[in-house]
This record gives C-alpha cells, structure tokens and sequence, in this order.
C-alpha cells in the first residue's frame, strides 16, 4: 500500500500555496491535517451560531423566537456537532499534521486512507446537518444521545433521526479509520532513536487517544445500528412493551459517551503540555509521571460510563463511583505537572501560554464539580440539570476548545509560516476568558436552583430569570470573541508576517524543520538524544 | 504526492522500538531489511476493533437473555443443525485459504489463485445457507426482541462475509495485476485476515446464539 | 509583569467565588425539605468544602509560579528557567494525597446513597406515579386520582399532596417513554422507565409548596411537564383526599 508511489501529481508549491483542487485531493498529512482543522472550525461556528439562538430564547422566561419543536432540535444538533464534527475531528487534524513532524516520519502510515477518513467525516456531518433541517416534524430532536424510546420511530417519525444515526455511523467509520492510521504511524515510522520514551506529549496522548476511539467507538456502533433497525425494521430490543429493554442503549451509547468525552480532552492536555514548558523555557516536569497518567485515564475511562446512569436505577453505583472518582487522581498529577514545569522557570506569555493558563482555570472547575457529580446521592440532584451543563462546558468549553485557540496560536506559524497577531491574540483571549465564566458560572446556580436541562422554557419567579440573561450575555461576548479570531486569521493571512522556522524556541522535532514544513517533511534529520531534539540542537550543551 | 519511502519506512523500522541511536547506526539502518508490516499491523488494529462491535451487539444479547425466560421465546427454534453445516463451510474456506497463501509463499500465484477462488466458493454456500435459514426459520426480526438481536447478529455477520467476498476479489485482481510477484504478500496476508475474521466472529455467534441458547 | 495581572485577577475573582458561596453555607443549593434531603444535603456540603482547598492550593499555585517565574525585563533575551524534570517525592505526594481524598469522599458518597435510597418496611402512604407525554397521574391508595391538564405553555401544574412528617412511598412508572420525577427541594431525582416501577420513600420535613420538574428529556412539552408538591398537615391531607374523586383502580 505505503509503497506504491505515484509521481505523477505535482507537489505544492510551499509559496503560493496549492490550488483548492488539489488540497482537495492530496493525501499529503500536512494538508489532511488543515482540512480537517478547517472543516472542524467551521462547525464550531454552525455549533455556536445554534447555541447563541438558544441563549436568545433563554434570555427571558416564556417561549419567545423558536417552537419546541425547533429548540429540541437546536441543542440536538449544537451537541452532536461540537463533540463529533468540531472538537474531536480538530484532534484528529493536529494529529494529522503534527504526528508525522514529531515522530519524524515522512506521512502518516496510509495517506490514501487517511484522505477517505476524512471524507467519512464530512459525509457524516453533512447527514448530521441534513437530520437538522428536515423538514418540519421531520428533523432530529432527541437529544445528542438519543435515548430510546424517544428516539423511536413511534416519538420521532420522520427522516432527521434516521439521517442522525447515519451520520454518526460514517463519524464512527472515520474515527476507526483514523485511529489505526496513527497507530500505526507511531508504532512503525519513528524516525531511528525517537524511542517511545521520547515520544512528544502531544503524540502519546494522541496514542490513547487512539485506542480509546478503537475500543469505544464499535459498541456505540452498535447501539446506533441496533436504534436504525428498531425505527425501520420492526426491531424491538429496546422496545419495553415487547420485553426489549430501553437501557441497553444507554449502556451501549456511554460506553462510548465517557472515553468520548477523554478524546475530547486528552489531546489538549498533550497540546498544553507542549506548550507550557516551551514558554516556561523548562522542560517538562515529570514527563513519565505523565505518561504513566495518561495511560491511567485511558484505562479508567472505559470503566466509568454508566455514572451518566445514576438516576435509572439500574446500575452498580458503587462500582461506578469509585472509577469515577479514581479519574481525579491522574488528572490532578497532569495539573501538578503543568504547575512543575511553570515553577523556576521565566515564563513569556506569549498568546498559546494565555490560553494553556486560561485551559488550567477553567478545566479545575469543570473537573471538581465532575467529581460532585460522581457521588450518586449529589447526582441524583444534579443530573439533567444546568448544574451538568456547566460542568460539562467547563471541560470542554473552558478546556478542550481553550487548547485549541492555544494549538492554533502555538502552530499556525509552523503550518502557514506567517504569525498570528499577538495584540488581537490577547483580546481574544481576555475575551473568551471573560464570556465563558460570564456564560457558563451562572449555570452552575440555575442547576441549583432547579432548572432542568433541555427546557426550551421556564417559568419566572422561580430564580431563573436573571441568571439566564447573565448567561445570554456572555454568550454573546463569546460570540464577538470568535469573530475578533476570524478577523485575526485573515488579516494575518494577508499581511504574511513571516514566522521563521522555529518563532518560539519549541522542542520537539516540527520546530527543526522549515515553516510550513517541505513536501517530505524533513530535509535532514536532526539526531534524537532526548525529548527535546530541536532544544539540542540550540543547547548541546544541556543534553542529558 | 508525498508517501513515505521505502528507503525511510525499512530505515524507521529497522530500529529495535525502543534503541536510542547515533548518526553512523542511522545510516547502518538504511540498508537492513523491512521488519514489520504496516499493513498487517494496521489490519490487525482494524480488526480487533471490529471485532468490538459484535461485542457490542452481544452484551445487548446477554441483557436481554439475562432478562427474558424461556430464552430463546416460545416457538422460536433455532435450526442449529443447518448453523453448523455452515460452520463446517466456513471452517473449510479458512483452511483452503491458508492453502492458497502457502502456494504464494513458494511464489506459485497460480495455486493462490486456485485456492482462493475454492475459498470463495465455500464463502457464497455460506451465504446460500443464511439465505435458507432467514427464508424458513419461524420467528421474524419483528416477532421478539430475540428475533431482532438473531437477524440483526446473523445479518451483520452476512454482510461481513460478502464484504469479505469483495476483498477476496481484490486479492485476486492484485495477484493478476503482479502485485505479489516480488514475493511481498503482505497485502495478500491482511486480506486473508479479513476473512478469516469473519470465519472468527461466525464461530462466536454460533457458540452464543446456537449452542449456549 | 504587566502579562501577569489578567490572568492573575481572574484566578483571584473565580476563587473569591468559591468563598462568597462558601460564607452562606449552602453553597447554593437548597437545604432540603425531607428527612432524606438533609442526608444528601450534608454529602453536598462535604464534597464543596473538600473542594474549596483543592482547588484553592491549585490556584494559589499557578498564580504564585506565574507572578514568581514570570520573565522579567532584566533577563537576557535567551534567558533559560532551571532545567529540573522531576523530583520524586514531590511526586509521590501529589498522587498520594489525591487517593487519600477520593477514597475518602467515595466512602462518603456510597454510605449517604444507601441512607438517601433506603425503603421503609412500612410506609405510612403509598402514592403511585405514573409519567407520560406530557404530565402526571397521581394515585393514592383508595384509587383517588390527581391527572395533569392538557400541557401547554400555560397550562396550571397538577398538584401532588403529601402529609408532614410522614413517609411516603413512591412508586414511579411511565407508559410511553423515559422521564424523570424531580423535586428540587428533596433533591432527589429519578427516572420513570416503561417496563420499570421504582420506589423510593420521601419523609417530608416542612410544610410548604414546592415545584417539581420531568427532568428527563421526552420530548416537544418536556418544558411544561411541571408539577408542584404541597406538603401539609396530617387533618389538611385527609380532608384534601376526602375531596378527590375516585378512580376504580
Ligand atoms: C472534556 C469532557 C469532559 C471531561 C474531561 C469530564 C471530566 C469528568 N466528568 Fe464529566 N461530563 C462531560 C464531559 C466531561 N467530563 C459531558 C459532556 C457530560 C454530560 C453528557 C450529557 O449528559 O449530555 C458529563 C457528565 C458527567 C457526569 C454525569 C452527570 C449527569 O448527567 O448526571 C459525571 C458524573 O460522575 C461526570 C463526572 C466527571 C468527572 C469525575 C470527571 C473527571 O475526569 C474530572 C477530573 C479532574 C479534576 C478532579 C480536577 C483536577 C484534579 C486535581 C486538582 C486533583 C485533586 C482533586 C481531587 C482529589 C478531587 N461528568
Ligand atoms: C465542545 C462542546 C461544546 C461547546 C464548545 C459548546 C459551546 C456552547 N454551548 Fe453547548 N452543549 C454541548 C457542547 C458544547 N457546547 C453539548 C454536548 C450539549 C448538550 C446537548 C444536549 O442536551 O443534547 C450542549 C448544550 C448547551 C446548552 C443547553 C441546552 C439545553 O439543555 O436546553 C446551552 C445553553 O446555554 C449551550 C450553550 C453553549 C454556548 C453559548 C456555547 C458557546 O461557547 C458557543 C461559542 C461559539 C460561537 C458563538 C461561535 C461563533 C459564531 C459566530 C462568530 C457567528 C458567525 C457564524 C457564522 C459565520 C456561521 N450548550
Ligand atoms: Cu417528561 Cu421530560
Ligand atoms: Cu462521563
């Protein structure tokens, strides 16, 4: 397969840049890499466009802008796409473009495979998107976890879940895809002497990452296939009435949902554990200690799913609880991690360390009143409520989509070779910073005070009113903070500041090739004595 | 286009996983010998994970058996007599493929060829035998959640053979375009593990849906 | 240093927060108005209080090592920080400490669970909820009934009546599709599965009315599948039941 070389397309030319076709087309990694981080992007403004119509029908108690109907839809499709189609494909197309650079490969394993990968996703989003503009009635609005029997065809007729599930089906595909890609490229194309305890952060979260998807993705699978039959082909597994069993799905869909939810946040902890040491000017402090809680979380995340499922009834709580609450422990040594290697150091705080420091704010929030919600008692109150939704933006609002502005910040030079403006980059910053607590603390008070989740309405007097406007409002903020980055990208783009090869000073190996990297990747390279090969090369003298 | 090259795929293999190295070893490595298969590998990951969606599907069997007696339902007989046949059928495909991969690795393409196609031929009775089965087994995919969980596991698994069907095509195809005359069967291998998967899965859901009940 | 404020009064803002809740008590949430209640009220309080100094010393430690280590103008542009990777027993405690706390707190969390779900041998009510699309039907144990209107955005909450002080045993179904049973001030919640009957018990401590909610997505009026909870005296209640007609069950 990897061997068959066909010279007969033309190579980007590195100035100009390759015309749309042919990006369409290559299976070069570093541009999948953009695709996918492009494509992502953009449903990241689809997913928040969604959401700022839900914080306008919010803002005020009694139904205002949109039906029931066309709200249930709103956050159905605003969740599907910020977890499927926006953060985890962003992942994937760092991994793409970066995986090969830091292992020091010339692609990934299969680049035909990996251009299909791609493809998958975006059919998938493509039906995701279709099952939200079905027509009236039709369109999907069960949710993003799409529990039956809600989800069947007797409460949800029309084509939208049909198109959901499909879509879904196509994202597993690709994630599988993608997963044994960069198995396979870690495991096999390491350059000579990146042994696996040299292996960059970012590449050995991505490793579990991986997996996790391997493991997790297939059941989910199953669920869905399991669901589509039930709604047109008679099934009746999770019908009650015919003796089937409704929490199947919810067992098969967690399965998935949890390790889901350590994709989504496993590759930023490795995009922020490359940044903070780089502009800490320390190396990273307690690299194995990480490793070894890194594997830890991706052990323990395929046995924590059904804390989602305290309030069935039908789950061992304990069992649960405790994994649960196990999750704390690796995820706090990464945090003492990140704090070591800022400690003693001279810390420049460049644009992607504003954010890695804004990611460590925000997540210990999300991740302590995690930890609240692994005690059933606590969660019996808290579950479906505000309370989970703000625990759960905090993660991944407050982190997963915090590393990313970090990632786009720290890597833009190295892909595009010109910078991003660190002026506009900190109000941007200050920005998201502010919006997102404005948005999302309230949250955390309205599910204390009782509003469940997924209400397209409430009633006033009851403590919700202001909050909700608190929240609207930052919403918004959050809004004009995104359209400041989009201004920021293009006009970057158009005044080139060249970046140089290596604008930060980084370690690992992308920083010891040309910006954006030549069509092989490497044009010699350079020996790998430790974690840090581009530092060496600046620093022989400090090498272990 | 840019793939990588033989030359740096043998150069990143050749080192032992975990070796640090120096400059001189580098280029020592350029010139040792390919180790393990990127396609092998990669097909072994794909597989592993497929494998996990019957797994899937088979804890949603165990729910519902763990809940429902008499299991399987009233008047649903399964015909376990025919799911062996077509074990049998399976058992002997895998087996002939194997054969046909033996022929390759003495570089006689003509026997893999052979081989392959009589793999095949087994393949489709398996298939002939499922459509019996669905045709004149008395319980629907509609009549008990055990009728869906049997159509859904047997059909998925049908659907897997005839994909497995397809890439034995490919196999054959590649081996008339001379993809194998180099005596690289890696290729050809990884595909023979897809259906050999399929045999794999067959002998699982026969074990669980036709012997355990 | 002009790079280290933001960052650092945001961190001081969130942690303030944390404390402004803490003064109160509460912590936010309802105190709980049933004998099971107060149990997961107390699980509540411990779990926020062991919270506040985790979370606090991981504050004060990335804000302490931004404003300590951050580069000052005087060091030379190429300036490096120290270059030490790891220090073994700082390690140790950082793991250690965690396991201790969360073995701690699952300890914790499993005994309220079992206080919060346990039956009474002899209930002095039995009421039978029933969830559908969209609202409730209420029935106590001569058959009398309590049934929602029509949802709607407007439509008045069915009323549920139970008597003070008295255990009540609540056994939860639902015939069409999943909601849940949610009454904020007994901070308990849970689902109504078809196929299932659940039962929990619920002592009330206070008289008073209180909302409740479907707190489980079920679809186009989910919003308006509210109820409200009046808890009065034992003479209020059967003077209530006298009035409600019945229902041959
Ligand atoms: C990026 C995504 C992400 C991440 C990382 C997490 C992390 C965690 N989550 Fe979260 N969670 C979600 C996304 C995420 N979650 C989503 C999307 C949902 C809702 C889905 C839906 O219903 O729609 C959800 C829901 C959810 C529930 C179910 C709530 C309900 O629906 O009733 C629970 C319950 O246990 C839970 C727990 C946890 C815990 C314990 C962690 C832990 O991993 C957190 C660990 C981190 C820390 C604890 C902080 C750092 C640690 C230290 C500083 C060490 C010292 C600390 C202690 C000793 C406490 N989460
Ligand atoms: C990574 C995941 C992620 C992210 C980033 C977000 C981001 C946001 N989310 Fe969402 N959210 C979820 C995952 C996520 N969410 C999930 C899983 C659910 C549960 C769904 C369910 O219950 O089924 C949910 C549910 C959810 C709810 C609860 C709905 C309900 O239960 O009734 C709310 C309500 O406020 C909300 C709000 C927001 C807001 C305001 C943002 C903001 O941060 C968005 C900010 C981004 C933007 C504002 C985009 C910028 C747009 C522009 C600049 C306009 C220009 C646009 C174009 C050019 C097209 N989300
Ligand atoms: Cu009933 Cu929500
Ligand atoms: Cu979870």
């Amino acid at each position: 397969m990897t061997t068959i070389l066909d010279r007969r397309r033309q190579a980007p030319s590195p100035r100009r840049g390759p015309g749309v076709v042919h990006r369409l087309v290559s299976t070069d990694h570093k541009n999948i890499g953009i695709l996918y981080c492009v494509s992502a992007f953009v449903f990241f403004l689809v997913g928040g466009s969604l959401a700022e119509v839900m914080r306008l029908e919010l803002m005020e108690p009694s139904r205002q802008i949109v039906s029931n109907e066309a709200y249930n839809t709103l956050f159905t499709i605003h969740g599907t796409v910020m977890i499927f189609l926006f953060v985890a494909p962003f992942a994937t197309g760092l991994a793409n473009y970066l995986i090969p650079l830091q292992v020091g490969a010339p692609d990934m394993a299969f680049p035909r495979l990996n251009l299909s990968s791609f493809y998958f996703y975006i059919g998938g989003g493509i039906l995701v998107l279709l099952a939200g503009v079905a027509a009236a009635g039709q369109a999907a609005a069960m949710g993003w976890t799409a529990y039956p029997p809600l989800s069947e065809i007797r409460l949800s007729p029309g084509v939208g879940p049909d198109l959901w599930i499909l879509g879904l089906v196509l994202v597993v595909i690709s994630n599988v895809l993608n997963g044994v890609n960069i198995l396979t490229t870690v495991f096999l194309m390491r350059a000579p002497g990146m042994t696996m305890w040299r292996l960059p952060v970012f590449t050995w979260n991505m490793v579990v990452v991986a997996i996790l998807g391997l493991v997790a993705f297939p059941p989910a699978a199953a669920g869905l296939t399991l669901l589509l039959i039930g709604r047109r082909l008679g099934g009746l597994v999770y019908d009650a009435a015919a003796g089937g069993d409704p929490t199947i799905y919810q067992h098969l869909f967690w399965f998935l949902g949890h390790p889901e939810v350590y994709i989504l946040i496993l590759p930023f902890f490795g995009v922020i554990t490359e940044i903070i040491p780089v502009f800490s000017r320390k190396p990273l402090f307690g690299y194995t200690g990480f490793l070894l809680a890194t594997l830890t979380i991706g052990m323990l995340s395929t046995g924590v799913w059904a804390h989602h499922m305290f309030t069935t009834g039908v789950i061992d709580n304990p069992f649960f609880a405790a994994m649960t609450l196990l999750i704390a422990v690796p995820t706090g040594v990464k945090f003492f991690n990140w704090i070591g290697s800022m400690w003693g150091g001279k810390i420049w705080f460049a644009v992607p360390m504003l954010f890695s420091i804004g990611f460590m704010l925000n997540f210990l929030i999300g991740g302590v009143t995690g930890v609240m919600l692994a005690s059933p008692a606590l969660d019996y109150q808290a579950h479906d409520t505000y309370f989970v939704v703000a625990h759960f933006h905090y993660t991944m609002l407050g982190g997963s989509v915090f590393g990313i502005f970090a990632a786009i910040y720290f890597w833009f030079p190295k892909m595009t070779g010109v910078m991003l403006s660190e002026k506009l980059g900190r109000v941007v910053f200050a920005m998201l910073l502010v919006g997102f607590n404005l948005t999302f603390w309230p949250q955390f008070v309205l599910g204390q005070r009782g509003m469940p989740r997924r209400y397209v309405d409430y009633a006033s007097g009851l403590g919700y009113d202001t909050p909700n406007l608190v929240s609207s409002i930052g919403a918004y903020l959050l809004g004009v903070a995104v359209t400041v980055f989009l201004v920021d990208v293009w006009r970057s783009l158009r005044r080139r500041t060249p970046a140089g090869d290596d604008p930060w000073g980084g370690y690992s190996l992308e920083w010891a090739t040309s910006s954006p990297p030549p069509e092989h990747n490497f044009d010699e390279l350079p020996t790998i004595r430790s974690l840090r090969p581009a530092f060496d090369r600046e620093h022989p003298e400090l090498v272990p | 286009m840019n793939r990588p090259t033989p030359e740096h795929l043998t150069a990143c293999r050749a080192i032992h996983l975990n070796q640090p190295v120096t400059l001189d070893e580098v280029t020592a490595a350029r010139s040792a010998p390919a180790s393990a298969s990127p396609v092998r590998f990669g097909t072994i990951l794909f597989l592993s994970s497929e494998l996990l969606l019957f797994g899937g599907l088979f804890a949603a069997y165990f729910g519902l058996r763990s809940r429902t007696t008499p299991w399987p339902p009233e008047g649903a007989t399964p015909d376990v007599a025919l799911a062996a046949f077509g074990t049998g059928l399976l058992m002997v495909s895998s087996l002939c493929l194997a054969r046909g991969l033996g022929h390759a690795a003495t570089g006689n393409l003509a026997g893999l060829r052979r081989w392959t196609l009589v793999t095949m031929a087994f393949g489709i009775g398996f298939l002939a035998m499922e459509a019996w089965d669905w045709t004149h087994v008395d319980f629907t995919i509609s009549s008990h959640p055990y009728g869906t969980m049997y159509y859904t596991l047997t059909g998925i698994h049908g659907l897997h053979v005839l994909a497995g069907l397809l890439v034995l095509v490919v196999l054959l195809i590649r081996s008339y375009q001379g993809a194998y005359d180099t005596g690289r069967l890696d290729g050809a291998h990884s595909m023979a593990y897809y259906w050999q998967f399929c045999d794999a899965t067959w002998l699982l859901i026969f074990l669980v849906v036709f012997v355990l009940r | 240093m002009r790079r280290g404020r933001p960052v650092l009064t945001i961190s001081a803002c969130v942690t303030a927060a944390l404390f402004v809740g803490a003064c109160s008590g509460s912590f936010g949430m309802p105190r709980g108005a049933s004998e099971q209640a107060q149990e997961t009220f107390q699980n509540w309080q411990i779990f926020f209080i062991a919270a506040i100094p985790v979370a606090g010393i991981v504050y004060v430690l990335i804000a302490w090592s931004i404003v300590r280590y951050r580069r000052r103008r005087s060091d030379p542009p190429g300036a490096l920080g120290s270059q030490r990777t790891e220090n073994l027993p700082a390690e140790v405690v950082y793991t250690a400490v965690p396991v201790m706390i969360v073995v701690a707190l699952f300890v914790l969390a499993i005994r309220t669970d079992d206080r919060v779900t346990a039956i009474s041998p002899d209930p002095d009510l039995v009421v039978h909820v029933e969830a559908f699309a969209w609202g409730w039907r209420f029935t106590y144990p001569d058959g009398e009934t309590v049934v929602s209107p029509p949802s709607g955005e407007d439509a008045e909450w069915p009323v549920m009546v139970l008597p003070h002080g008295e255990t009540t045993r609540i056994s939860l179904t639902s015939n069409d599709t999943i909601h849940a049973f949610w009454v904020p001030e007994f901070l308990y919640k849970h689902d109504a599965i078809p196929g299932r009957t659940f039962e929990f018990d619920v002592t009330p401590t206070e008289l008073g009315t209180f909302q409740g909610h479907c707190a489980e997505f079920c679809g186009l009026n989910h919003a308006y599948m509210n109820f409200e909870v009046q808890v009065v005296s034992r003479r209020d209640f059967d003077a209530w039941l006298g009035q409600q007609e019945q229902v041959p069950a």
